[in-house]
């Protein structure tokens, strides 16, 4: 792990972006956050400021009404004071927080289902978005909290200070010159937090592994069969003795400052305590006891106050880091742009030497073919040999590395990105169900009653009609236990199917079928063949699959191996032409020969 | 939550021992430290803000400024230096106390962890303590421990001001209690907050999984693809709304509690000890002394903190009583004990004849049998094959075999004993095992392919393994080779293997682990032809000589078993050698014949 410092400016700059973004979600709740700041901070210089002037009016032998009604104008105040904060944080606060977080969290979803899907790819990348999706909300509100805190303690210590100037200049100079150097220790502390903080992560990272490891269901059979756990527990013990390593060299560099911190603020006390001390032992009224009494009250509370602020700062520092993820994030421009011309209908597609590279290796080099209406291709070859890689360069989930792919013989590039995807329709390999009702599943949209018997049809299609009379609610099931308790869950092949209905319910020309039986057993898969031949005989499709029995009749066959097409022909063809794909067909066929 | 028969004031001061206990036994040095560090600064503040203040404004007139000046320096410098020593001890002492407490803590959970049985796993509220005790105890104890630090502190701070201010007048006293009232409100509050927060909570995981499927890579295809975002916001819509009405509900009731429980002393009580305290000493009260100025200055300076005292004192026992409900959840995880493990009288495991007998089984929750009235008999070096639908029951029935179920009813023996009077641990080490989802884990090739810590001459065999299974090219051509960390959970470097691979590697460590007998579940669903192929031709080799069972949906698998047992429902509907269950015409030669149609004409030939 690289530790790149971030100096002081950059962690301003990403908090100020932060703030920004605060400030364009919701107005109002930022500024009324930080003039809650303000009143909070004012607050505390009120009350030395009524302490000073109690103490002095008693001092100085003023008539007991006129101190009885100081004393009432104090009390009116907090009553005042409490009050308004009692309903500011109990009830105008929160509504308006809420409202906020989800301004923020609706911005974030666009931009997240906007972004490129090599994005996910780059772990780094995608690491950084899960934080920034899952934390948005929280980060930016925590940032406005800092800086509303932040303003707290500084109208705090300059009102305290001012009522101590106020009362004696020279207390306030060195109580001001103590408070500078006590700041600039601190600031050098945060340093070695900072520094502390991002070793840290590296080991807080390891142990949550390591807790996920033991407390997720993914390991448990694992980790009872085999002696797996002790290899865990030896990482486990190497990570907290480097935590307690890390522990020992911050608290020594932390620890000195500290003292000094520590030296500085007794020694202050003690000079004010004494000094006061001497004005008020003259007796020639320049030193009250409200004044003495506020001074000692005023320097306690100054010293807390910087410890305030510099946890601010540390805090700041920390925040800019997630800042700059979620800045990372939001500034990732999608480079797959939509065109502008609206795609009608499919006629054909073709593939014109494209290459293509996740990374640095190609994943498909040169590949060319063609494929017109109503016609069925596979693709078959090896694992890693591309063949789902080609299928997303179709729906421009990737941009193609080299070459070009034309849909009616026009760059896919130029057509308008919403028309194409509409007319294409796949199941994946990892298809996913949402938890949602069975009908806005297949959808994939809101449902509507006209919608009803596309639905059913599609799900009657994909063979999932059986399923469906078994569910109370028909197809308005509500899918997964993430909502409803009372939400069913289904098996695998029952999920693919549903995945499978949803290509069916689209009016899409293009299908895509990535692996779309690899959860159900024979008989499934055989009608599911039938439901596919039903729906789409007059669409194209484009088959992806391991089991060779699929592949016979379609109109031809890709044969790919390392991202190239070997072989190509139909099945009849490959089959005497006896190159791999025979060998692999032979083999898979000679199992079943009685 | 549910169970609140127990006298929750005992169950605080257990929880609370229990904590204490810990930290203590674990960090005794770190926690008297932490201890004397609170007292001291509690005495610290008390001494320069209020004593002082009160000695010296009292010494006016009467003392010698000299010997004021002295004794204040001393009356600050002594206790400060003493908690500047305490400090610096503390800073290093509680860190690494903390991570020696962490360290136990952990260890304890995660080797209950490994002692409970799988069907824990499967019952949601066992599973939600387990998670809540291991990834929150030790932040409770440490909470605890510092809380009841910060309570001695609040004590010492009570008697302190308490006892200043009860020597100039006794009445100070009310006014300091006052506000204590408040806290008979308090309770209501919480209950409050506890209603608003479990109502909020439902909605608050929806709003959660909204955004799971914004971000998760497992939906960002089909999210782009349909419109799948427009009843997701909805959804999120929905959520939202809810939650803003629970706090417009609620928040008002909040508030008013609030005002009453947290303000009434800075509103009523400290603007009246002040009064009190200035016409004591202005005018006098025939009950009491007359208050010296300096009193007064302590008055105004301390009532406060007196009044704060004991309003700390109730919070500090809310927050106890808060972290007391995750000390439950932790000794109920403690203290759950495991239904599959050894006995006394358990005798060690040896190879033998395997045996089903009558075997029925129900998942957690559920009312359905997984399995019924199952008997299997697997010899010593039989190979087994196990068809059937999806949710047949095979896997299930895998896992009472490696016993990480028992089962309901019937029993299974080896070589004529009950499986639960063996050891469990050797009884398991008879198997090698891959399982459909396995996952790699974030440890070199080495440890996933061996499975347990590496000791002298492994790494050949895991080559060895490697090149069997077929993927030991791949592995090559890593960085590290076999040192490879896989995923990249801890570094940018670590490799990233695809599916079919991390099968491969599984399959290397059961070629590795080279027990009597081999389980393979669907372990080559992720692979080609080609190399399923190869895999399979290699594990028959391995097999040689041993047990085998295996599951798969691709029936060509099955062809060369010794025995196949075809499931329906947690049934099994025929059994018999491939040739018998043609035959027989049943449901296996259906399913059979439809797959392979494809592959082969009417004539039972292969196309050509």
């Amino acid at each position: 792990m690289k530790k790149e410092k971030i100096p002081f400016k950059k962690s301003f700059k990403n908090n100020l972006f932060i703030l920004s973004l605060a400030f364009k979600s919701d107005k109002v709740m930022v500024i009324m956050r930080l003039v809650m700041g303000f009143f909070t901070g004012l607050n505390h210089g009120a009350s030395v400021f009524f302490i000073s002037k109690i103490l002095n009016a008693l001092d100085s032998g003023e008539k007991i009404e006129y101190i009885m009604l100081l004393i009432g104008l104090m009390a009116l105040y907090t009553l005042a004071y409490e009050l308004f904060f009692a309903w500011y944080y109990k009830l105008l606060f929160p509504t308006r927080k809420l409202n906020f977080i989800r301004l923020v969290h609706k911005s974030f979803f666009v931009k997240a289902s906007d972004i490129d899907l090599s994005c996910y790819d780059t772990t780094d990348f995608y690491n950084d978005f899960i934080y920034s999706m899952q934390n948005c909300d929280k980060s930016i509100t925590n940032t406005v909290d800092q800086l509303g805190d932040l303003i707290r303690s500084i109208v705090a210590s300059s009102s305290v200070f001012a009522v101590v100037a106020t009362i004696d200049i020279w207390v306030a100079l060195v109580i001001l010159g103590a408070s500078f150097v006590n700041m600039i220790l601190r600031l050098i502390q945060n340093g070695v937090y900072y520094k502390y903080n991002l070793e840290m992560n590296e080991i807080y990272r390891k142990q949550w592994y390591i807790e996920k490891f033991f407390s997720l269901s993914d390991y448990a059979k694992e980790i009872r069969l085999t002696d797996i756990s002790k290899n865990i527990l030896n990482e486990y013990d190497r990570n907290v003795e480097k935590e307690r390593k890390e522990a020992i060299k911050m608290n020594l560099k932390a620890r000195v400052v500290e003292t000094f911190t520590t030296i500085l603020g007794h020694g202050l006390t003690i000079f004010i305590l004494i000094y006061m001390a001497y004005g008020l032992f003259k007796g020639d009224g320049s030193v009250l006891i409200g004044g003495f009494t506020a001074t000692i009250t005023a320097s306690w509370k100054l010293r807390n106050l910087i410890y305030d602020i510099q946890s601010k700062f540390v805090e700041m520092n920390k925040d800019s880091l997630f800042a700059d993820k979620i800045r990372t994030f939001l500034e990732t421009e999608s480079k797959i742009k939509s065109g502008e011309i609206l795609l009608d209908s499919f006629d054909s597609l073709e593939f014109k030497n494209v290459s293509f590279a996740y990374d640095k290796e190609n994943v498909l080099s040169n590949v060319s073919f063609k494929v017109s209406k109503g016609e069925r291709i596979a693709f078959v070859g090896y694992n890693g040999a591309g063949k789902t890689t080609a299928t997303k360069l179709i729906m421009r989930l990737y941009d193609v590395t080299d070459g070009e792919i034309l849909i009616n013989n026009i760059n896919i590039k130029e057509y308008d990105l919403k028309s194409l995807r509409e007319k294409m329709g796949a199941v994946f390999q990892d298809y996913q169900v949402f938890s949602a009702t069975v009908a806005e599943n297949v959808l994939g949209d809101v449902y509507t009653e006209e919608k009803q018997n596309t639905v059913i049809s599609a799900l009657n299609d994909s063979t999932f009609g059986e399923k469906l009379s078994d569910l109370k609610n028909g197809i308005n099931t509500e899918l997964t236990r993430e909502f409803y308790d009372t939400g069913t869950n289904l098996s695998g092949g029952e999920n693919q199917k549903i995945a499978i209905a949803r290509v069916f319910a689209h009016n899409s020309e293009l299908l895509i079928m990535d692996e779309p039986s690899s959860a159900l057993d024979p008989i499934a898969e055989y009608n599911l063949n039938l439901g596919i031949d039903k729906n789409a005989s007059e669409k194209t499709v484009i088959f992806i699959t391991h089991r060779l029995s699929t592949t016979r009749h379609v109109d031809r066959i890709y044969m790919l191996e390392k991202g190239r097409i070997i072989e190509s022909g139909s099945h009849d063809e490959l089959i005497s032409q006896n190159g791999k794909y025979a060998y692999m067909f032979n083999l898979q066929a000679q199992k079943y020969k009685i | 939550m549910e169970k609140k028969k127990k006298n929750p004031f005992k169950l605080v001061v257990k929880d609370t021992m229990l904590a204490l206990k810990i930290s203590f036994k674990y960090a005794p040095f770190a926690c008297i430290v932490m201890l004397l560090s609170y007292l001291l600064s509690s005495i610290m503040y008390f001494v320069s803000g209020t004593y002082a203040l009160k000695y010296i404004i009292d010494s006016v007139g009467v003392r010698d400024f000299k010997e004021v000046a002295i004794q204040t320096t001393l009356l600050v410098l002594i206790p400060a230096i003493v908690q500047l020593i305490i400090d610096t001890i503390v800073d290093f002492a509680w860190n690494v106390g903390t991570i020696k407490i962490c360290k136990v803590v952990d260890k304890s959970i995660f080797e209950k962890n490994i002692s409970v049985e799988l069907a824990c796993f499967e019952n949601p509220e066992f599973y939600d303590k387990y998670v809540k005790a291991s990834t929150e105890t030790t932040s409770h104890i440490f909470g605890i421990t510092t809380t009841v630090f910060y309570f001695c502190y609040t004590i010492l701070n009570t008697c302190l001001y308490g006892s200043i201010l009860f020597t100039m007048d006794p009445v100070f006293i009310i006014f300091a209690i006052i506000p204590l009232f408040g806290s008979f409100f308090k309770k209501k509050s919480n209950e409050l907050w506890h209603k608003h927060s479990t109502e909020d909570k439902l909605l608050h995981r929806r709003c959660k999984y909204v955004q799971r499927v914004f971000y998760s890579s497992d939906y960002a295809k089909e999210m782009r693809l349909t419109n799948s975002k427009s009843f997701m916001l909805k959804k999120y819509d929905e959520a939202s709304d809810g939650r803003m009405d629970i706090v417009k509900k609620y928040g008002k009731k909040e508030m008013l509690l609030d005002i009453i429980g947290n303000k009434i002393s800075s509103i009523l009580a400290n603007p009246l000890a002040i009064a009190y305290a200035v016409y004591s000493a202005l005018v006098g009260f025939p009950w009491g002394a007359r208050l010296t100025l300096g009193g007064c200055a302590v008055v105004i300076n301390s009532v406060s903190e007196l009044s704060n005292s004991f309003i700390q004192i109730t919070n500090q026992y809310y927050r106890l009583h808060e972290k007391s409900l995750f000390i439950e959840d932790y000794k109920e995880f403690m203290s759950y004990e495991p239904k599959i493990k050894d006995n006394e009288s358990s005798i060690s495991a040896k190879k033998g004849k395997l045996k089903l007998e009558n075997v029925s089984f129900k998942y957690f929750g559920s009312d359905e049998y997984a399995l019924k009235n199952i008997n299997i008999e697997i010899n010593e070096n039989e190979k087994i094959a196990l068809v059937g639908h999806n949710g047949a029951g095979k896997s299930t029935l895998i896992k009472l075999l490696l016993r990480l179920y028992d089962t309901d009813e019937g029993k299974i023996t080896l070589d004529g004993i009950d499986i639960k009077d063996v050891r469990l641990k050797e009884y398991r080490d008879l198997f090698s095992v891959v399982f459909q989802d396995f996952k790699l884990i974030a440890l070199p090739v080495l440890e996933n392919v061996l499975m347990r810590p590496v000791r002298e001459g492994d790494r050949e065999r895991v080559i060895d393994a490697l090149k069997m299974s077929g993927v030991y090219e791949r592995i090559m051509e890593l960085k590290d080779k076999e040192d490879t960390l896989l995923t990249k959970e801890f570094t940018k470097d670590g490799a990233v293997l695809s599916v079919g691979e991390g099968q491969k590697i599984a399959i290397a460590h059961a070629f590795l682990k080279s027990s009597p007998y081999i389980i393979l579940d669907e372990p080559t669903s992720a692979l080609d032809p080609v190399a399923e192929s190869e895999m399979y031709s290699n594990m028959l080799k391995m097999g040689k000589g041993k047990g085998m069972v295996f599951i798969s949906h691709r029936l060509s698998s099955a062809v060369s078993a010794d025995k196949i047992y075809m499931m329906e429902k947690g049934e099994i509907i025929e059994s018999g050698t491939h040739k018998e269950l043609m035959e027989l015409n049943g449901k296996y030669a259906d399913m059979f014949k439809k797959q392979a149609q494809n592959y082969v004409d009417l004539e039972g030939e292969v196309v050509k």
